[in-house]
């Protein structure tokens, strides 16, 4: 299941987001349960099972505008890490409050979550590339250029 | 990524201002103009074009040594950035308009083009 608040994919028996700690509420219990006292000789019903409702159903109240669309974060990686992966996380980011507008609460968490995700992958990229240019630029000519004055 | 969960671990913040203000003391005691040190732009080594992001290094060097006209001349987005940004995370409403984020994508796109172009002002935005 999703969180409703961050959008975080948790298990579907998760009492509290691991992403933001929220409480979790299922779409069962998110539903209007009626007073207990209106139904005292009503026959026990069974507990609702605990996994029965597909993921595509969050609780209808969802706010949809806490979805984080990771807009700042995508124009910064497209800006100072990765050119070519940021503009998919800003394509993502520009998806996600458009479609919670219009009502498709999953469609706009999927979109978060592949911004999120591109934003993570154009961090890695620029900075792995980082370290292996500082690696292969700047310190194996240091170090050649030790070595060479060590032997001559 | 700092917008998130507010129960999000305090350490983890930390650890992300540190490397930041880490990252604009390098940024701010090297020149990348003149050092090896920073990686240079792949996009520009590959195709000879300016990205968007070319400069930005230079840029933010001069900006961070209060030199606003230098920062201007490398990378003018790099300049005006900080600030919509900063705005951006602070209401976080007006990012959560998908008019906004879609003029940021037209923005950063129609910019990677126009600084490519060798015609007087907008050879403004090319770095240099």
């Amino acid at each position: 299941m999703y969180c409703h608040k961050c959008g975080a994919q948790n298990d579907d028996n998760a009492y509290r987001c691991r992403s933001c700690g929220e409480a979790l509420r299922r779409p069962a219990e998110a539903a209007p349960t009626p007073p207990p006292e209106s139904a005292p000789s009503a026959p026990p019903t069974p507990p609702p099972e605990p996994v029965p409702q597909p993921a595509a159903a969050p609780p209808a109240g969802a706010p949809a505008a806490a979805i984080p669309n990771y807009l700042v974060q995508s124009i910064l990686v497209t800006l100072l890490c990765c050119l070519p992966l940021g503009i998919p996380a800003i394509v993502f980011a520009a998806q996600v409050n458009g479609k919670a507008q219009a009502g498709d609460i999953q469609g706009a968490i999927e979109s978060s979550r592949k911004a999120k995700m591109w934003c993570w992958w154009s961090f890695g990229v620029g900075l792995v590339g980082s370290l292996v240019y500082l690696v292969f630029a700047v310190l194996v000519p240091i170090i050649a250029a030790g070595v060479a004055k060590a032997n001559g | 990524m700092t917008v998130g969960g507010r129960a999000r671990p305090c350490r983890a913040r930390w650890l992300m201002a540190a490397g930041v203000a880490a990252a604009l003391a390098l940024v701010a005691l090297v020149n990348p103009g003149e050092t090896r040190l920073f990686p240079p732009c792949v996009f520009h080594a590959l195709t000879g074009l300016h990205c968007p992001g070319c400069g930005s290094l230079r840029a933010l060097h001069r900006l961070l040594h209060g030199d606003l006209a230098g920062a201007l001349r490398f990378n003018p987005l790099t300049v005006i950035s900080p600030p919509v940004l900063a705005l951006l995370a602070w209401r976080k409403d007006w990012a959560a308009r998908p008019a906004v984020a879609w003029t940021a994508l037209a923005v950063l796109l129609l910019y990677g083009v126009l600084r490519n172009i060798p015609a007087w002002p907008l050879s403004w935005l090319a770095p240099g």
